[in-house]
């Protein structure tokens, strides 16, 4: 029997028994090479050796030939049993079950993040405000016509002659936080704010802002445009075209309106469209709040959330936000890991 | 406001920006948009673009139909075939075609290529009333015809009609002054983009460009460039003679003009028109021309019929209760105090607001008392607010008038309705009309012819006028002291008046400085100076230069130190007109925004550390959402207020809502501020039942409302889940949800927050919110504050919201969560060397016991299970000595299993399996120790009425 021989026959096999029985067949106990071994006990001298020698590596070929065709064999039985243990993974699955971020509060979210990281913190102001901060204090006077362009919600409850009434924009927490804190000030008011509307896609009776400001030494209307820049541009994520346009509020002096150039979904042209209003605190804010305005100044900006998310997701009709169906909010909604 | 581009060019030298040049009238909204009024150009004839000026050259009978005829029109490319059945066609004739593709505005009608009686017609020739076009701009029953002079062929409708186009304008509130052409002429004057011409007559209605020298000069006491006035000059004026007195110092001037045989017409067609393009109705001579001046000049005046005013008139304030009827017939009871102009018989007009309907005039007045004053602006108001009555007189005099315009637009009225400029005279017109043409309208246009009074031969009189300043010393007219008329006792009349007075000659203290400081950029102080004269301010330049003392302060550290550089000190003394200048920051404002908010510099806020929103309670608020929607949740927004009857059912018993209900809510269905956040995530779920879409958690986080005060208006979430719809889950992904999966979202929302010491109590029904269903509901607390319930939905709710699956939720009241943020450095944690043991343990217990207190009994007592003292002396593995408690052992009880089986446990008995997780430190457990914990729990456990089933055994 010579080695090429056995080879072909161990290459061969096909199973792992196949292979045992030759295994034995040539090194088992009556194995050939076994029988071959014990005849050499009846030669002698370098004959004994010469086979000896001859017959070990025989052996030691059997046996590395052996190994690679057992290993072979094993990788083909596991493959075997892969597949026979195989599931479709084609199988559709419902998604993963992660809800959705309103995008209103995913908006107020981001803007906040962008604020903290410019030095603002965070502060609230209540929805169920009296007259006094939603308007009077913000130098709307009982008869002033600025009131009628914001027409409000009253409670029956009043404080004297304090009415009490739903805040109509989030500025009253300028106040309120100006009457417990000294400056340096640099702090952000998101919230609910509600006004006297029926709604359609463009009205609705409440909705959200976030009011904005900060008071320190030498702060003008040039950091104000800078800040309102790098929001801006942060918040759609690319350079943007801004317009500061001159405009009026009570309680800023000068008062601004700012435009983004912006292209809305649909649409052909770039378009300016009005994103927020702000300005310089007036000074009779800051004096009634025991500021220094020799020392002082501040810029004040309160923008509408609605707005900006409709810019930023493409909705078009204001009522969405606030009708809540899973299905328009898995398309417009943030997975949390977005 | 809407004004007109010829209106506009009337009262500017327009050459000078190119009238009718491409580009003047974008170049004038620009400038006044960019200035701080927005401005918009109406294409009020955008739907008729697509109509073309077409010549009829050739017209023949149809050959089928009598009464149609084929016209041959050309419109200056091509020539085309058009059936028409109006009689007025013939030869030459210009008109307009609405080719194929047209929509028709009075049908609604879309024009298409088609055969009539086999012509084949390429478009349609148009009447004015196919194209809803009054007569006035193209008279005649028949197609219209197009007489005016210098128009192309081909050119579209939209542009011969438009010749005139009309400027909405948003106006600030704070700008009263720009509510009249003139004002709007003056600001752009002061934008340097025309320049503005002298007030005069001329200016007023020189409607159809005709030459200047038509008008007769008029007194030389009109304001031609608004003369200031003077306290003194005012002082002179008698406040009280023959035809009113004023008795209140709310309005500090008052004048009148007695016009006799006025001209009993209607309004010629140039005031008709002038009004109807802004959007104004004619309702008589003299009204339009109050109207007209109230556009034209921002003048209110008002028009009372003189034979119908019983005695002098009398400015005073409303006694309680006062009954006015206004023009329009509506009722109005007044409060005290409100300003009224009356005479002896009671009031005539709610002054500055509306006329009313005795004393009105009417078509055969023939003698007008006019009215022109200066009321006080809030008190305008207030009676505004408080009628709800919106008029142009109102919008104006709230927002703060000229006083100087006063007695020059009386005057300027006066003349005007005297001298209508009727540009067609009925004889003219009538022979006219017999040429079968009804051109001679349009014709006149252009040839008005002045001074011709109809309806009355006589010559009109001359006028009366009489002017009155309020004077406390004066006033007192006509027989009645102001104190019987009504008790003034909150106002202060005298300083009313000099209130007035100084508010005329007021002056502003200004820096020049102030313009770098606020911007951010200097500006050249003659800059300053030329805008604010331009805006009609008096600069009065003491060059002051500043002395050190009176430098703002300055910061070392603040880099835009820079623009503290020496200024000087003006005293600017603002026009009449402007009310709203008052602080040197409103003329910074002025000089910027005529500059242009451009040349303010983009400067970043100078760099401090950012600020961790986490730390707040929006910070918690990200966490939170993040949590609950990596879990399933939907976030939503629901309204803050509902329906009181919803209210009601997620209430307490008796519970009030008075406080917290809307005194004007939009509807009854959103009247109250909710208490919770259910009804709305309730509303939500049958809505998406309702549509068949499954439904997936939800929560909501915001405030509710128990009340007015901040502490009564506690920021809260709830979530709810709803038991997945009928229809089958999507495979492999069914989970049933139990009261037990809420209760897990719940403790993972007071994870979120930091909050790791609480207890979990079933609530009593008496305790529960009433939308709990009892027996099925906990809370988590801390001491006796309620951290959170969660629960199954009551069933009458669900019910009441026509739920038919079970439902579950859940609220947290952050107002009594106390955060324990995470310390930094971390307490020393000792990672176990030695292997925890783990025993399984059975027991039966009596109902009674709750489970949770049982669990937590027992973790207790055997987390202070007391080592024998032996081990201390044995050598001890991975101990911090310095933690004596690392001797010891760490205990953890949970449950594996619970059952009730009455037949194999017994009535009113539950069996428990826990597991006993044992974590030793220093020396591994010892049989014994063991058997002596397994001995105590059993202890434990027998105390609270429980008894050993089967026996421990390795977990």
């Amino acid at each position: 029997m010579n080695l090429q021989d056995l080879e072909n026959r161990i290459c061969l096999t096909n199973t792992l028994e196949e292979l045992e029985k030759l295994r034995l067949e040539f090194l088992g106990r009556s194995g050939l090479l076994t029988r071959s071994m014990e005849n050499l006990k009846n030669l002698e001298g370098q004959e004994k050796i010469k086979e000896g020698q001859r017959l070990n590596g025989f052996k030691k070929s059997i046996l590395g030939l052996l190994e690679k065709q057992k290993a072979f064999l094993d990788l083909a039985q596991e493959a075997k049993a892969f597949s026979s243990s195989a599931l479709d993974s084609t199988i559709p699955i419902s998604n993963p079950k992660e809800g959705r971020l309103h995008p209103l509060g995913q908006t107020i979210q981001e803007i906040s993040d962008i604020f903290a990281s410019m030095g603002f913190s965070l502060e609230n102001g209540p929805e169920i405000e009296r007259d006094y901060y939603n308007f009077t204090a913000l130098r709307v006077p009982e008869h002033h016509p600025a009131r009628a362009t914001q027409d409000t919600f009253y409670l029956s409850e009043s404080r004297g002659k304090d009415t009490i009434l739903l805040r109509t924009q989030t500025s009253p927490g300028q106040i309120r936080v100006m009457e417990k804190q000294s400056p340096p000030l640099r702090v952000l008011i998101p919230g609910r704010v509600y006004r006297v509307d029926d709604w359609d896609a463009t009205h609705v009776p409440m909705f959200h802002q976030i009011e904005g400001f900060v008071v320190d030494k030498g702060i003008h209307m040039g950091h104000l445009k800078g800040c309102l820049q790098e929001m801006l541009n942060r918040f759609f994520n690319k350079e943007m075209t801004i317009r500061f346009r001159p405009s009026f509020f009570p309680f800023t002096e000068p008062s601004a309106e700012v435009d983004i150039l912006f292209k809305k979904n649909g649409s052909q042209q770039d378009q300016w469209l009005e994103v927020l209003g702000c300005g310089m605190i007036h000074r009779e804010i800051l004096e009634s709040c025991r500021i220094n305005v020799q020392e002082y100044q501040g810029f004040a900006f309160g923008m509408g959330v609605e707005r900006l998310a409709m810019l930023k997701y493409g909705i078009e009709d204001l009522r969405h936000f606030f009708e809540n169906d899973q299905r328009w909010l898995t398309h417009y909604g943030n997975a949390p890991w977005q | 406001m809407k004004i007109t581009w010829s209106g506009l060019s009337r009262h500017l030298s327009i050459d000078e920006i190119g009238l009718g040049s491409v580009g003047a009238l974008d170049k004038v909204c620009k400038a006044l948009t960019d200035s701080g009024t927005q401005a918009s150009v109406v294409r009020a004839w955008e739907h008729l673009a697509l109509f073309s000026l077409v010549e009829i050259r050739l017209v023949k009978p149809h050959p089928q139909a009598d009464r149609l005829n084929v016209c041959h029109v050309w419109d200056g490319l091509e020539e085309r075939v058009v059936v028409c059945g109006a009689s007025n066609v013939r030869p030459g004739l210009k008109t307009i075609l609405a080719r194929s593709g047209c929509c028709i505005p009075s049908s609604g009608q879309k024009i298409q290529e088609q055969s009539v009686r086999g012509v084949e017609s390429r478009g349609m020739l148009c009447s004015a009333q196919e194209l809803m076009l009054s007569q006035e701009i193209f008279p005649g029953d028949g197609i219209i015809e197009v007489n005016q002079d210098g128009l192309e062929l081909g050119q579209s409708l939209e542009s011969i009609l438009d010749t005139d186009p009309i400027i909405e304008l948003e106006i600030t509130p704070n700008r009263g002054d720009l509510f009249s052409v003139r004002g709007v002429a003056q600001e752009l004057a002061a934008l340097k983009i025309a320049s503005l011409k002298p007030l005069s007559l001329d200016v007023l209605t020189d409607v159809w460009g005709k030459g200047k020298n038509l008008l007769p000069e008029i007194g030389g006491d009109f304001c031609q460039d608004a003369p200031r006035i003077q306290a003194s000059s005012l002082q002179q004026l008698s406040a009280s003679g023959r035809f009113f007195s004023i008795q209140t110092p709310l309005c500090p001037l008052f004048g009148v003009a007695l016009i006799r045989n006025i001209p009993c017409i209607a309004s010629p067609l140039w005031m008709r028109m002038a009004l109807a393009k802004v959007g104004m109705g004619s309702i008589s001579w003299v009204v339009d021309v109050t109207n007209y001046i109230c556009h034209e000049l921002g003048r209110p005046l008002h028009a009372f019929d003189y034979d119908l005013v019983q005695g002098p008139l009398k400015v005073r304030l409303s006694f309680e209760g006062e009954e006015f009827e206004s023009l329009d017939a509506q009722n109005y009871r007044l409060p005290k105090g409100f300003l009224v102009i009356a005479d002896d018989k009671g009031i005539l007009a709610l002054a500055g607001v509306k006329g009313g309907k005795r004393a009105a005039c009417h078509e055969g007045t023939r003698n007008v008392l006019l009215e022109s004053a200066y009321f006080h602006a809030p008190s305008i108001a207030r009676a505004g607010q408080y009628t709800h009555i919106v008029s142009g007189a109102r919008t104006r005099f709230e927002r703060g008038l000229d006083p100087c315009m006063v007695f020059s637009g009386l005057q300027m009225a006066s003349w005007l309705i005297q001298n209508p400029f009727d540009e067609s005279p009925r004889g003219e017109l009538a022979q006219e009309t017999k040429d079968g043409l009804s051109q001679g309208c349009r014709k006149k246009l252009s040839e008005p012819c002045p001074g011709v009074h109809l309806g009355s031969d006589k010559k009109t009189e001359e006028v009366q006028y009489q002017w009155g300043f309020y004077s406390r010393q004066k006033d007192l007219g006509a027989g009645s002291s102001l104190e019987q008329l009504c008790s003034l006792d909150e106002i202060d009349v005298s300083q009313e008046s000099q209130d007035f007075l100084k508010s005329l000659e007021r002056s502003i203290d200004f820096h020049t400085s102030s313009v770098a400081k606020l911007a951010g950029f200097s500006m050249d102080s003659q800059d300053m100076e030329g805008i604010l004269k331009a805006l009609g301010c008096q600069v009065n330049k003491e060059n002051i230069l500043l002395s050190s003392k009176q430098k703002p302060l300055k910061d070392k550290d603040c880099e835009s130190s820079s623009w503290e550089e020496e200024g000087c000190f003006w005293k600017v003394t603002p026009p009449s007109w402007r009310h709203d200048l008052q602080y040197g920051e409103d003329l910074v404002e002025e000089v910027l925004r005529v500059r242009g908010y451009d040349s303010i510099p983009l400067v970043s806020l100078p760099k401090i550390s950012p600020q961790d929103s986490f730390r707040s309670d929006q910070g918690w608020m990200r966490a939170l959402r993040h949590f609950l929607t990596s879990r399933g949740y939907y976030e939503t927004v629901h309204w803050s207020f509902i329906a009181l009857e919803i209210a009601q059912l997620f209430a307490p018993k008796g519970y009030s809502f008075d406080r917290t209900t809307l005194r004007n809510p939009i509807r009854q269905d959103m009247a109250v501020m909710r208490p919770s956040f259910l009804p709305g995530l309730l509303a939500t779920a049958k809505d998406h039942m309702a549509k068949k879409i499954p439904l997936e958690p939800m929560f909501e986080i915001a405030h509710r409302y128990l009340g007015v005060e901040i502490p009564e208006q506690p920021l809260c979430l709830a979530g709810f889940v709803l038991e997945s719809s009928k229809k089958q889950a999507a495979w492999g992904m069914d989970r049933p949800y139990s009261l037990y999966r809420i209760k897990e979202d719940l403790q993972g929302v007071l994870n979120c927050v930091g909050v790791r010491r609480f207890q979990c109590v079933n609530l009593q029904e008496d305790k529960s919110p009433p939308w709990l269903r009892p027996g099925r509901c906990g809370a988590f607390q801390q001491g006796n504050k309620i951290l959170g319930y969660f629960g199954e939905i009551h069933p009458n709710i669900l019910k009441h919201f026509e739920i038919d699956t079970a439902a579950w939720a859940f609220e947290v009241f952050f107002e009594n969560i106390v955060p324990s943020p995470t310390q930094f450095p971390k307490k020393f944690f000792q990672v176990p060397l030695l292997q925890s043991v783990s025993k399984n343990i059975s027991f039966i217990m009596p109902k009674a016991q709750e489970v949770g207190p049982y669990v937590a009994l027992l973790e207790k007592k055997l987390s202070f299970f007391k080592r024998s003292s032996k081990i201390l002396g044995q050598e001890t593995v991975g101990v911090n000595k310095a933690c004596p408690k690392h001797f010891g052992l760490d205990c953890w009880v949970k449950v594996v299993d619970i059952f009730e089986d009455c037949d194999k446990i017994g009535l009113g008995l539950y069996s428990i399996t826990l597991d006993l997780v044992l974590q030793p430190y220093g020396t591994s457990l010892t049989h014994e120790e063991i058997q002596e914990i397994m001995d105590q729990a059993i202890q434990e456990s027998r105390q609270l009425g429980g008894t050993l089933r089967g026996q421990w055994h390795l977990g």
